[in-house]
């Protein structure tokens, strides 16, 4: 797992990649937290993640609950999409999203 | 309240689209039901059926489209049951689901605001479905789940009776995740006993970032499911973390008291909870009041309508979610838009017309151009362009990807390498880019030759291999990639590379050169594709004649590509084939000799110049210091009209080699479609087709390769006291 | 991505026939024959799941869990419990330690194919 941190004109752009799970996820947090010190726009770039479970989903959900902290997911990977998907969560978290090739698997509704 | 409005906004926005939605799933309906009728019903026709009715339903839901849903609600059922088929369709059945979908219209339009909810039918086609449905129940024992004692009536109130599908709900421990288990593979699993028609998260219970330890589980789930299961082995899914949790699972027909006494328990926690089993289709919104009315009288009625409706914010959030669903579904929809078979001749006869609506187009452009009206000028310019896109669009038609060959490359690789008897990776790249059929189709014969050369002479013995520091397993690559217009693709192995001095013992032995020609690498390596030219030492039955070489380089000569060659002594070679995407058009360079027309391939085309007066008979002429070898079209062609004063030189270039050609007068670029040509030029040298250009007339496409040639042999013999090195090919 | 899976077994046919249903529906295995045997095979590479017996020479299956537990890289690791006697004192150690799975011997390589797709999505 990786967390790059990179800074413009207020924003920072954070770029994960690896796992975004139970085994990340306090690690993760710490670095976003850092990170919401010094700026209140943050942009994380999902492109790289390779694997996500709950405990990351719940930290994506965490990470929006920062308030005057604006968080943004961007480039959710097909691991990512899937259990979004899943859990349903596309609107809770709002960030656009990709169409999902797996919607065909999920509900008719 | 901006919020609210904004709410409402996305509300109307979503519920015409909702309406759209319904009026596509209302015509596949009666599609499919008119199909019914005529006895051809698939298991997909009766899955989309009832896909149609859940889908009104599950959408209607969200605008509190009551009505509609009450009704629709039940049609599914009927529906779910043909799916199933423990029911079938009989004519009566057809024609009173044709009403529904009817009548389904008619609640639907009634919401956009033309009529009455004619709620009186609505009852009246209930009263008719039910009677279907308990008919199939008295034929089918089993269509209750066997785990019907959950079902039990239990106390007062509730008669209704709630959804067709289990409703879980599920609370984990906090410490589910750090114990390794993780609830949604637990919710992906119940996928394997059913279907999952909804989920919905529950993420109330987070608390804010600050406070919150991403290591503990706050989140909850609502789920809804559609499964024969029992509740055992719905339970069982859960059995490892079920300790911790709290588990609730209501199966399909519970009474509506046990949706309201889930509410009761999570309305502290969450307070859309109401809302969410209206979501996940558990109940319906009407079910729910009704039962409340029932149960606790008038008072509560308040409470529960503010569970239903309150929060803005956050009915706005279930509607983005919907509104963001319905998107994607409508993008994969196009996605998913079937191709169309299209036989290749009309696509072939549709690309040639469109060549000529260009060819027409310039020449409108042109003679628009001479006359000064720059309105018509701006509206042919426009023309054009569009035209232009429609040819860029038509050739795109025909594009396939290149893997369509390389398919075949493992296969051969995996087989030669057994005769050979080495040991031979091949990986393939690119196997995506795409490129015109006709290439396609012409391209295999040619790239075998270069990837047997490769394994051939490329890759050395194991034993080399080894003692040379590299894994006894050669490699051969193919890759292709599309670069300005062209193709390129490789063929690479990481064998000895081109022995220089080999190949050029070989070439004098052969008469190819002489020993005293100071060849460049490339040409030196260039020789191997030349006819009857072989390196190897031992002829092995594959590439060791030299055969197939130089098949190779014909078949790219008439593809219109060159051939690169780069190799390291000792790491390998790389033969780079570049090709143009298309043989049907070519960008052309038009020029006029006498009074014929001529096309040049334009990226053949290095420059003009004008002819120096001073040449004479010389064959040749001097530019920056070097020999360019010149040859006269007129001459070639025969040609008999008016030449002019002062000739121009047009100065192209095949792979490495150029050469000069002298006309009369330049006419500049243009755009030309191919046409072969007829047995009429057969005997015409260094034609390689005719086009009709914008004046109406016909203009000949010349054979660069060729003409380059001929004037690489004509300055040989002319000239035989000079070096020409650019020029020696064979 | 395939998933891998530590097999913690004294039985040699006992791991063969788990690996090999494991193997089957593309999971990697890696195979042990005790708690110590385990421990060494971990060397820091990526197990998504362990499933492993209670009862073996050197060192026993709670031992095992309770130390690769405390093994950063491991700590979540889910873990499924083969156990043979339904004691319920073992089962309460074994769940302290971590492991929460629990599946009774016998079983059929379809059951226990059916448990790790359900702790692993």
């Amino acid at each position: 797992m990786s967390i790059q941190v990179d800074y413009e004109e207020g924003r920072a752009r954070v770029t994960l990649s690896g796992e975004l799970t139970i085994y990340t996820a306090a690690e993760i947090k710490a670095a976003l937290a850092t990170t919401m010190a010094d700026s209140s726009e943050l942009e994380v770039d999902l492109a790289g993640i390779t694997e996500i479970d709950t405990a990351g989903l719940q930290l994506m959900l965490i990470a929006k609950r920062n308030p005057g902290k604006n968080v943004r997911f961007v480039n959710h990977p097909e691991p990512v999409l899937r259990l979004v998907d899943l859990a349903n969560l596309g609107g809770a978290l709002g960030d656009p999203l990709f169409i999902s090739a797996l919607e065909s698997q999920g509900s008719p509704a | 309240m901006t919020d609210a409005s904004n709410a409402a906004n996305i509300m109307a926005e979503a519920l015409g689209t909702f309406m759209e939605e319904a009026a596509d799933l209302l015509a596949q309906m009666e599609a499919i039901l008119l199909q019914a009728e005529d006895g051809a019903c698939s298991d997909d026709d009766l899955n989309a059926l009832f896909r149609c009715a859940h889908t009104i339903k599950g959408s209607g839901g969200l605008f509190g489209l009551d009505e509609v849903v009450r009704f629709t609600h039940v049609v599914e059922n009927v529906l779910d049951r043909l799916r199933q088929g423990t029911l079938h369709f009989d004519s009566p059945l057809i024609s009173l689901l044709l009403g529904c979908q009817d009548h389904i219209s008619s609640l639907i339009a009634a919401v956009a605001g033309s009529g009455e909810m004619d709620v009186a039918r609505s009852d009246e086609l209930i009263g008719k479905l039910q009677a279907v449905l308990g008919n199939a129940g008295a034929v089918v024992a089993a269509a209750p789940p066997a785990s019907a004692s959950d079902a039990e009536p239990t106390a007062s109130g509730g008669g209704a009776i709630g959804s067709d599908h289990w409703h879980l709900s599920l609370r984990f421990g906090p410490k589910v995740l750090q114990d390794g288990m993780d609830p949604l593979a637990f919710i992906n699993y119940l996928n394997q006993y059913g279907s999952l028609i909804h989920v919905e998260t529950i993420s109330d219970t987070i608390p804010g970032f600050a406070d919150a330890d991403p290591e503990l589980c706050y989140l909850g789930f609502e789920v809804a499911l559609r499964s024969s299961a029992s509740k055992a082995e719905i339970e069982g899914v859960f059995e490892f973390v079920r300790e911790e949790a709290r588990i609730i699972i209501l199966p399909p027909q519970s009474r509506v008291s046990q949706y309201l006494e889930l509410i009761e328990a999570y309305q502290g926690e969450v307070a859309r909870i109401g809302e969410i089993l209206i979501a996940c289709g558990s109940v319906t919104a009407n079910e729910l009041e009704q039962a409340l009315v029932q149960q606790h009288g008038q008072d509560k009625r308040a409470r529960i309508g503010d569970i239903l409706v309150e929060h803005g914010a956050i009915q706005t959030v279930v509607v983005e979610a919907a509104a963001d669903k319905q998107k994607r579904s409508e993008d994969k929809r196009s996605v998913e838009a079937k191709s169309v078979k299209v036989p290749a001749e009309r696509l072939d006869a549709l690309i040639d017309r469109v060549g000529e609506l260009v060819i027409a187009g310039v020449g409108t452009h042109l003679q628009i151009r001479g006359i000064n009206r720059p309105e018509l000028l701006e509206s042919a310019e426009l023309l054009l362009a569009l035209v232009e896109d429609i040819r860029d669009m038509a050739l795109r038609l025909r594009m396939v990807a290149i893997g369509e060959v390389f398919s075949r490359f493992p296969r051969v690789v995996r087989d030669v390498s057994k005769e050979l008897g080495k040991d031979i990776e091949l990986k393939i790249t690119g196997a995506e880019s795409e490129l015109d059929k006709s290439m396609v189709d012409k391209i295999g014969d040619p790239l075998m030759h270069l990837i047997r050369n490769s394994m051939d002479h490329g890759i050395e013995p194991a034993e080399l291999r080894l003692a040379r520091g590299k894994p006894a397993r050669g490699t051969v690559e193919l890759n292709a990639y599309h670069e300005s217009g062209s193709i390129n693709i490789e063929v690479k192995d990481d064998g000895g590379g081109l022995d220089r001095e080999r190949i050029m013992n070989k070439a004098i032995a052969s008469g190819l050169a002489a020993a005293e020609d100071n060849l460049s690498d490339q040409d030196i390596y260039r020789l191997i594709l030349a006819p009857g030219f072989s390196t190897a030492e031992k002829v092995t039955n594959l590439s060791g004649r030299g055969v197939g070489m130089d098949v190779v380089r014909s078949a790219i000569e008439a593809l219109r590509g060159t051939l690169d060659i780069d190799s390291v002594a000792g790491q390998g070679t790389t033969m780079r084939l570049c090709l143009p995407l298309t043989l049907a058009i070519i960008d052309g360079f038009h020029v006029g000799v006498g009074n014929s027309h001529f096309i040049i391939p334009l990226d053949m085309v290095v420059e003009c110049i004008e002819l120096p007066p001073d040449v004479g008979d010389m064959e040749y002429l001097e530019q920056r210091n070097e020999a360019l070898p010149f040859i006269r079209l007129r001459e070639i062609f025969g040609e008999q009209g008016p030449a002019h004063a002062r000739p121009r030189v047009i100065v192209v270039r095949f792979g490495r080699r150029r050469a000069g050609l002298v006309v009369d007068r330049i006419y500049g670029k243009c755009q030309t479609v191919i046409k072969p040509l007829g047995p009429l030029f057969a005997e015409v040298p260094a034609v390689s087709g005719s086009t009709i250009i914008g004046n109406g007339e016909v203009g000949m496409i010349l054979d660069v390769p060729a003409l380059v040639r001929l004037c690489a042999g004509a300055a040989r013999r002319k000239t035989p006291a000079m070096a020409q090195p650019a020029l020696l090919t064979h | 991505m395939s998933k891998t899976i530590l097999i913690v077994d004294d039985s040699a046919s006992m791991r063969q026939v788990v690996s090999m249903a494991l193997k089957g529906n593309a999971y990697e295995v890696i195979e042990a024959c005790d708690g110590k045997d385990a421990l060494a095979k971990l060397s820091g590479q990526k197990i998504h799941l362990v499933i492993s017996d209670v009862n073996m020479p050197n060192m026993d299956g709670i031992t095992f869990v309770r130390e690769m537990k405390k093994i950063a890289a491991y700590k979540f690791v889910p873990v499924v419990m083969l156990t043979t006697e339904g004691s319920d004192e073992k089962k309460k150690a074994g769940q302290d330690a971590g492991a929460k799975a629990w599946v009774v011997k016998p079983f059929q390589p379809q059951q226990m194919l059916a448990v790790v797709e359900k702790l692993l999505m």
